[in-house]
C-alpha cells in the first residue's frame, strides 16, 4: 500500500519564558493511503505539536527545525505558504477540539461552508454555493441542512457544531484528514456518532486520517495503525491491533492497564507512579526511565535506538526500548516476545 | 437510618432572557432521590446538563433546594442552626474537577493545606498547624517539601492531591467528588482514584462521586445512579448497572464505554441531551430513545422498583433485555 504521508525526523522547538524546549523531538511517522493513524500520549507529549509542525501551522513561538513532510512526494516542510494554502483544506483537512473556536461565531454557517468553495474552486454564484453546501451538510448527516445555512454556530449544538467543522473539512474531498482530540469536548453518547462518522467518511472517501487522541481504547477502536508518544518522543508504533493485543514499551503497557475498563472494574488499577516529565528538565537516557519499573543503568545513560521487527500486520512494530529490545531479540523470530 | 438521604430534591433556576424577557423556569434537578451508607461510594452518571453538579451543590449548601430534603448524618440541611452549620462544613468537604483553578496561585501550598484548619480554629498554635501539614502531605503522597511550594510549580496530579489533602485537615466524614480525574491525563487518573480508595479505606469516608465516565464509577461505587435531564432513569448496584441495566440511556452509556474496549454491535443513540429550558413530553429520553412508543411522549415514566435494590424510569423495562456484558477479558492481553 503506498504512502500518503511521511514524516522523516521532525524537530520542533517551542520557545517559552522558561527558556526553549524540544516539544517534538526527531518523529518519524507514516500515513497509507486511505488508512488512519492514532497518535496517542498525554498533555505535553507533543503529539499536537506534530500535527501542527506538519501543516505549518506552528505558533509564532514554535519553529521546525529539522525534518522532512513529504505528502505525495513534495515537502510540506520546505514550501512556500502560498503553495501550502492551496494544499491545505484543499487535500489536508484539519479537525480541531472544540469546533467553537474553529468557527466564526459572526458569520452563519452557510457562509463558513461556502467559504471554502469560494477560496479553493473560485465559484462565486450564490445559488451554485448553496447548492454545494447543503451537499456537503449532508454528507456530515446534519438534519434540514437548507433550514440551517442561515444559522449561528451558537445556534447549534456541540455534537452538531463538530459536524459543520468536519462537513467545512471533507468539503473538497481531502486525501488526508488530521483530527485533533475531535471527540474529547463531547459527550459520551454523542462521541460515538462523531466517530462512526468520521469511521464511514473514511471509507466512503477513501480518505486517510490522522487522529490524535489520549484515550487509546478510543483509538483502537476508530484506526489502523498507532504512535505511542511520551515526552516529544515516539516511544512505539505499529498496526494498532498488534500494539494492543502484544504491547511491548512498558509505558503502553503502564497505559493500558491505568485506564479503567467496564469488564474489569472490580480489580485495583494499577497506576504508573511517577508524571511524564517536564520538557525543561528532559534526563539524557529515556524519557520514561524515571516511572519505569524494569530499568536498567543503561536505559538511565543513553536514549534507546528503534527496534523494528515485522509483527502479523501489514506495518512494522517499532519499538524504543533497550529492555525489550534484549528481550525481543532473544525471542525473535518466532516473535512469541511476551513481558 | 442512611448517612445520607435524599429525598424528592428540586432545583428550579429563574432564567431571565435579556432586560427585560420573561423569566422562565428551568428545573436543573426534578425530584431526585436517593440513600448512600457510610463509607460507601454513590456515583453519579450523566451527560453535561443531567443536573450532577447541581446535586452536588445542593449537598455542600452551596445552593438551597427549591423543595425535597436532604439528610446528613441525621441532621436535615433546612434546619440547622449557625452552629450546626459550622460543624456540617467541617464535615462535607468537595474535590473539584479542575485543580488549576481550585488551587489559589498566590498561596504557597502549606497555606492553602492548612487554611481551613485556621478558619475552623481547628489547632491551638503553629506548631500543631505545621504537624498538621506535614501529615497531610504523606497521607495524599507528596514530598515534604512541597509545602513550601506554590501551585504553579507542580503538575495536574499533584495539585489534586494538594486538593484532597487541603479538605482532609478538618476530618470530613463526608466528600463531594465532582469529576475529580477528569482534568488529569489517563496514566495520573489512576493514581487519584486509587488514592481516593485508599483514603476512604483508611478514614472511613463516605463519597458522592460525580463524573460523566460510567467505567471510573464504575470503579469507585458500591450503588450508582444514571440521571439525565434533573432525574434519575435508573439506580441499582453497580454489577447489575454495568450487567443488567434495563433503562435504553444507561445501556447507550454503556455501549459508548463498551465501544472503546472492543465491544461492538451495542446499541447508539441519536441525538444530544436537549436543553432543561424545554424539556421533552413524557419520558424525557423518548425523543432518543431507540424503543420509544407512543405511550413515552405522552406519559412520564415514575421511578419505580425492578427488583429489591433497582430501581427504573422506563414504562417498558420488564420487555427490554438486560445488556450483558458477554466479553469478561480486556481488548489487549
Amino acid at each position: 500500500m503506498s504512502l500518503l504521508l511521511e514524516a522523516r525526523h521532525l524537530t520542533t522547538m517551542l520557545r517559552g519564558r522558561a527558556g526553549t524546549v524540544t516539544a517534538v523531538d526527531n518523529v518519524s511517522l507514516s500515513v497509507k493511503k486511505g488508512r488512519s493513524l492514532a497518535l496517542v500520549g498525554e498533555s505535553g507529549s507533543g503529539k499536537s505539536m506534530t500535527c501542527l509542525s506538519m501543516l505549518g501551522l506552528l505558533p509564532p513561538s514554535g519553529r521546525l527545525v529539522e525534518g522532512q513532510v513529504l505528502f505525495k512526494g513534495r515537502d510540506l516542510a520546505n514550501m512556500p505558504v502560498e503553495e501550502l494554502q492551496t494544499i491545505r483544506g484543499r487535500e489536508i483537512g484539519m479537525i480541531l477540539q472544540d469546533a467553537m473556536t474553529s468557527l466564526n461565531p459572526l458569520l452563519t454557517i452557510g457562509d463558513q461552508v461556502s467559504e471554502v468553495f469560494r477560496y479553493h474552486r473560485g465559484i462565486t454564484d450564490a445559488q451554485d454555493l448553496k447548492r454545494l453546501s447543503i451537499e456537503v451538510l449532508e454528507k456530515v448527516k446534519i438534519p434540514a441542512a437548507r433550514e440551517r445555512l442561515d444559522s449561528y454556530p451558537f445556534q447549534f449544538s456541540g455534537g452538531m457544531r463538530q459536524r459543520v467543522s468536519i462537513a467545512i473539512n471533507i468539503a473538497l474531498s481531502p486525501e488526508l484528514l488530521i483530527c485533533d482530540e475531535p471527540t474529547t469536548a463531547l459527550d459520551v453518547t454523542v462521541q460515538l456518532q462523531i466517530l462512526r462518522l468520521l469511521r464511514d467518511l473514511q471509507h466512503s472517501q477513501g480518505m486517510a486520517i490522522v487522529f490524535v487522541t489520549h484515550d487509546l481504547h478510543l483509538a483502537a477502536q476508530f484506526c489502523d495503525d498507532v504512535a505511542i508518544m511520551y515526552a516529544g518522543r515516539i516511544v512505539e508504533s505499529g498496526p494498532i491491533a498488534e500494539v494492543f493485543k502484544k504491547p511491548v514499551h512498558p509505558y503502553t503497557v503502564g497505559l493500558l492497564k491505568a485506564v479503567p475498563s467496564l469488564s474489569d472494574y472490580k480489580n485495583r488499577l494499577q497506576a504508573i507512579p511517577g508524571q511524564q516529565p517536564a520538557l525543561t528538565r528532559l534526563p539524557v537516557g529515556c524519557r520514561f526511565a524515571e516511572r519505569c519499573q524494569s530499568v536498567t543503568s543503561r536505559c538511565t545513560q543513553e536514549y534507546p535506538d528503534w527496534f523494528e521487527w515485522q509483527g502479523l500486520g501489514d506495518s512494522p512494530h517499532r519499538v524504543a526500548c533497550w529492555l525489550t529490545q534484549e528481550r525481543l531479540q532473544a525471542s525473535l523470530p518466532s516473535n512469541e516476545a511476551s513481558l | 437510618m442512611p448517612f445520607v438521604q435524599v429525598k424528592d430534591l428540586r432545583k428550579t433556576y429563574q432564567i431571565r432572557r435579556g432586560l427585560f424577557g420573561r423569566a422562565q423556569a428551568l428545573d436543573a434537578v426534578a425530584g431526585v432521590s436517593f440513600e448512600l451508607e457510610q463509607g460507601s461510594t454513590f456515583g453519579l452518571v450523566g451527560e453535561s446538563g443531567s443536573g450532577k453538579s447541581t446535586i452536588a451543590k445542593l449537598l455542600m449548601m452551596a445552593e438551597s433546594p427549591s423543595a425535597g430534603t436532604v439528610t446528613i448524618n441525621g441532621r436535615n440541611l433546612a434546619s440547622m442552626n449557625e452552629r450546626e452549620k459550622h460543624d456540617f462544613r467541617k464535615q462535607v468537604q468537595p474535590v473539584l474537577q479542575d485543580p488549576y483553578s481550585a488551587l489559589n496561585p498566590r498561596m504557597r501550598i502549606g497555606r492553602i493545606i492548612d487554611e481551613p484548619l485556621r478558619i475552623h480554629k481547628a489547632l491551638p498554635d503553629e506548631a500543631a498547624l505545621n504537624l498538621r501539614v506535614s501529615e497531610l502531605l504523606d497521607l495524599v503522597g507528596l514530598p515534604r517539601d512541597a509545602g513550601s511550594r506554590f501551585p504553579h510549580e507542580l503538575s495536574g496530579g499533584q495539585r489534586q492531591r494538594v486538593s484532597i489533602a487541603r479538605t482532609l485537615g478538618v476530618n470530613p466524614s463526608f466528600m463531594i467528588l465532582d469529576e475529580p480525574v477528569s482534568a488529569l491525563d489517563v496514566s495520573i487518573q489512576a493514581q487519584i482514584l486509587n488514592l481516593l480508595k485508599d483514603l476512604q479505606d483508611k478514614l472511613k469516608l463516605t463519597y458522592l462521586l460525580i463524573s460523566h465516565d460510567l467505567a471510573v464509577v464504575a470503579y469507585m461505587s458500591q450503588r450508582v445512579g444514571v440521571l439525565y435531564l434533573g432525574q434519575f432513569m435508573e439506580i441499582a448496584d453497580t454489577e447489575d448497572i454495568v450487567s443488567h441495566a434495563r433503562h435504553p440511556y444507561t445501556q447507550a452509556l454503556l455501549a459508548s464505554v463498551n465501544a472503546r474496549s472492543g465491544i461492538e454491535g451495542t446499541m447508539e443513540v441519536s441525538g444530544e441531551i436537549p436543553s432543561p429550558m424545554n424539556p421533552p413530553s413524557g419520558c424525557p429520553f423518548h425523543p432518543r430513545c431507540p424503543m420509544a412508543q407512543e405511550r413515552c411522549a405522552s406519559e412520564k415514566p415514575m421511578l419505580r422498583k425492578l427488583e429489591s435494590r433497582h430501581w427504573i424510569a422506563c414504562h417498558f423495562a420488564e420487555e427490554i433485555s438486560a445488556l450483558t456484558l458477554t466479553t469478561g477479558e480486556k481488548y489487549y492481553v
